[in-house]
């Protein structure tokens, strides 16, 4: 099986670079950075899985791109359209609102974000 | 009543007075109710709105099949995957995030299926966000096979294929970012089309990867699926990526140069998949293409380039869902979301972002550039849409990364953006339905068409369906 050919591929890389494994300190961080509330338990089986991923990631480093464009989007061309209100698209106020859970005199209610 | 498997059919059978458009929704509705239970591949069925189109399509049949040259899609009733926001119809990306939204709007691909007179079902079951190869990340419950209901119907536009599949639509959207419609046609004898990024707007689609998303969508045939092509590329003004006159290879050659890709038919791919596949090229050969072998040496990064820039993406994507304008909060996020969400965070972190990020945006170029490369020496590229037939259920959801090979076939066209389409070409001993992938060159659908469609004459695999 190509799994298990590519996991096999996979040790041998992972050996051969000394990747480090990510530490539940590593996933802590980046639930923080992803604004994720993990419970400890949860922190451990993320931390098994995507240090396996992330060993899988490492076969990019095989490749030598040096002088090589990097590419952000399969798609060089961008058609913008004129900075022009187009009320046939313009959302009402109770539309826009539509879908919130807490609104209060025709406003979105959001945490505070500084205190007193 | 018996159900039309075609658009073409469906649209005949109404011109002739066998049916009214009130009677199919009849009969597709029966068939949901009986069947759908055990299927899961609706998570919102819309009779209402289903009834009140099929109504105005009846008031127009008295036209004559004239009135088809401005609704191309008359009477074609479409399952659409929950991605897309239906305006005053609940729309929930299969996650628990959004069970109540309901949008104000409505994406463009809906709309110009409205306009071209097509009947929306239903929406349809799907990996919560898109993220997966099974249906198993739907917060709504897995969707099953309709070949084999102990299989994956494959992912993440599950609900739409099982949905064709099982004939309770005549056609179905997807969407498409490293596969979601090719490998779930693959594993249900459907035609699932990905179209060159940047053909189709996919204003008022969820984002996923916004670099990778497209429209794409799944038709009993390669000529089903060519009309709905032809309704919804186009630009709309909402989509950057998407600009008009495009040229289109007017020519439909009927000799065409095809290669077939050592690196995709080497150790990982399943016996008789291969077997099947070659017998789908030796049809080719004997339809009068020219058949060679070819080399894409960058076969191997693309996977792992795919799940660097995909998660990436994912993680800026899925940022705005904070339960403030609509949806609820971060924590009903399920597992496969929380994980691309962090990967995507750590890939682009300080200090990893040039190690990964960066590198794999090169990496990407240099895939890109092999596919150009070969599209020099040929007019297609022929593989397995995916290396085995639809697997178990339960089989890879506890192991994330090899979910995520499955993926190995199909993630390359999607970081070149260029077009590809699966299509039937048999079954395994235990009647697995297999898929065959094909890729053109950018903004080149015709090429896949004539060769689709040509295939489709002279086989028959397209036409079975599965007992259920």
């Amino acid at each position: 099986m190509k799994f298990a050919e590519d996991r096999r591929t996979l040790q041998f890389v992972v050996s051969y670079a000394h990747m480090a494994k990510l530490k539940k300190a590593d996933i802590g961080h980046v639930a923080g950075l992803s604004k994720l509330t993990l419970e400890d338990r949860e922190l451990e089986k993320f931390r098994g899985q995507m240090s396996e991923i992330v060993d899988y990631f490492a076969r990019t480093r095989e490749v030598t791109t040096r002088a090589v464009e990097p590419k952000a989007d399969s798609n060089s061309s961008e058609s913008l359209r004129d900075d022009k209100v187009n009320t046939n698209q313009e959302l009402s106020q109770a539309e826009a609102l539509s879908g919130a859970q807490n609104v209060h005199n025709g406003y979105f209610v959001v945490k505070a974000l500084l205190e007193k | 009543m018996i159900l039309p498997n075609t658009i073409k059919e469906l649209q005949d059978e109404l011109f002739e007075k066998k049916y009214k458009a009130v009677d199919l929704v009849d009969g597709y509705l029966a068939r949901i109710k009986t069947l759908d239970k055990d299927l899961n591949s609706f998570i919102t069925v819309t009779e209402g709105e289903a009834y009140s189109q099929a109504k105005s399509v009846d008031g127009l049949l008295s036209e004559g099949r004239s009135v088809l040259e401005k609704k191309p899609l008359l009477g074609a009733v479409f399952a659409v995957k929950d991605m897309y926001c239906t305006k005053g119809i609940r729309t929930t990306a299969g996650s628990r995030v959004l069970d109540s939204y309901i949008p104000p709007y409505s994406a463009t691909a809906i709309k110009k299926l409205e306009n071209a007179g097509a009947i929306l079902i239903g929406k349809t079951n799907q990996d919560a966000w898109a993220h997966g190869a099974s249906g198993e990340n739907s917060d709504f419950g897995p969707t099953k096979n309709p070949w084999d209901r102990s299989r994956v119907p494959g992912g993440s536009s599950s609900g739409s294929a099982a949905a064709l599949g099982a004939n309770f639509c005549t056609a179905a959207l997807g969407t498409d970012t490293g596969g979601s419609v090719r490998q779930p046609a693959g594993f249900t004898n459907l035609v699932g089309l990905r179209p060159t990024y940047g053909s189709v707007s996919r204003y008022g689609v969820i984002a996923m990867a916004s670099s990778l998303d497209t429209v794409a969508f799944f038709g009993q045939t390669v000529k089903d699926v060519e009309k709905i092509f032809d309704v919804l590329k186009g630009p709309d003004g909402y989509d950057a990526t998407v600009s008009g006159g495009r040229v289109q290879s007017a020519s439909r050659r009927t000799k065409l140069k095809i290669g077939l890709p050592k690196e995709y038919f080497e150790e990982g791919l399943n016996s008789e998949v291969r077997v099947i596949i070659e017998k789908a090229v030796s049809v080719f050969r004997r339809i009068g293409h020219e058949v060679l072998t070819i080399s894409l040496p960058m076969t191997r990064y693309a996977v792992s380039t795919y799940y660097i820039i995909q998660p990436a993406e994912v993680s800026s994507n899925l940022a705005r869902y904070d339960g403030v304008r609509f949806g609820a909060g971060r924590s009903r996020f399920g597992d496969e979301a929380k994980r691309r969400i962090m990967l995507g965070s750590f890939v682009l972190s300080a200090g990893y972002h040039d190690k990964y990020y960066g590198k794999a945006t090169q990496v990407r170029a240099k895939i890109a550039q092999d596919l150009e490369n070969a599209f020099d020496k040929v007019d297609l590229i022929l593989t397995p849409t995916s290396p085995t037939p639809a697997f178990e259920l339960g089989e890879k959801e506890a192991d994330p990364l090899s979910m995520y090979l499955a993926d190995v076939y199909t993630a390359a066209a999607s970081l070149a953006g260029v077009p590809a389409m699966s299509l039937p070409v048999g079954f395994t001993k235990t009647g697995l339905p297999v898929g065959m992938q094909i890729i053109s060159s950018k903004f080149n659908e015709e090429a896949l068409f004539a060769a689709g469609v040509k295939y489709q004459q002279v086989t028959d695999w397209h036409k079975k369906h599965p007992t259920i």
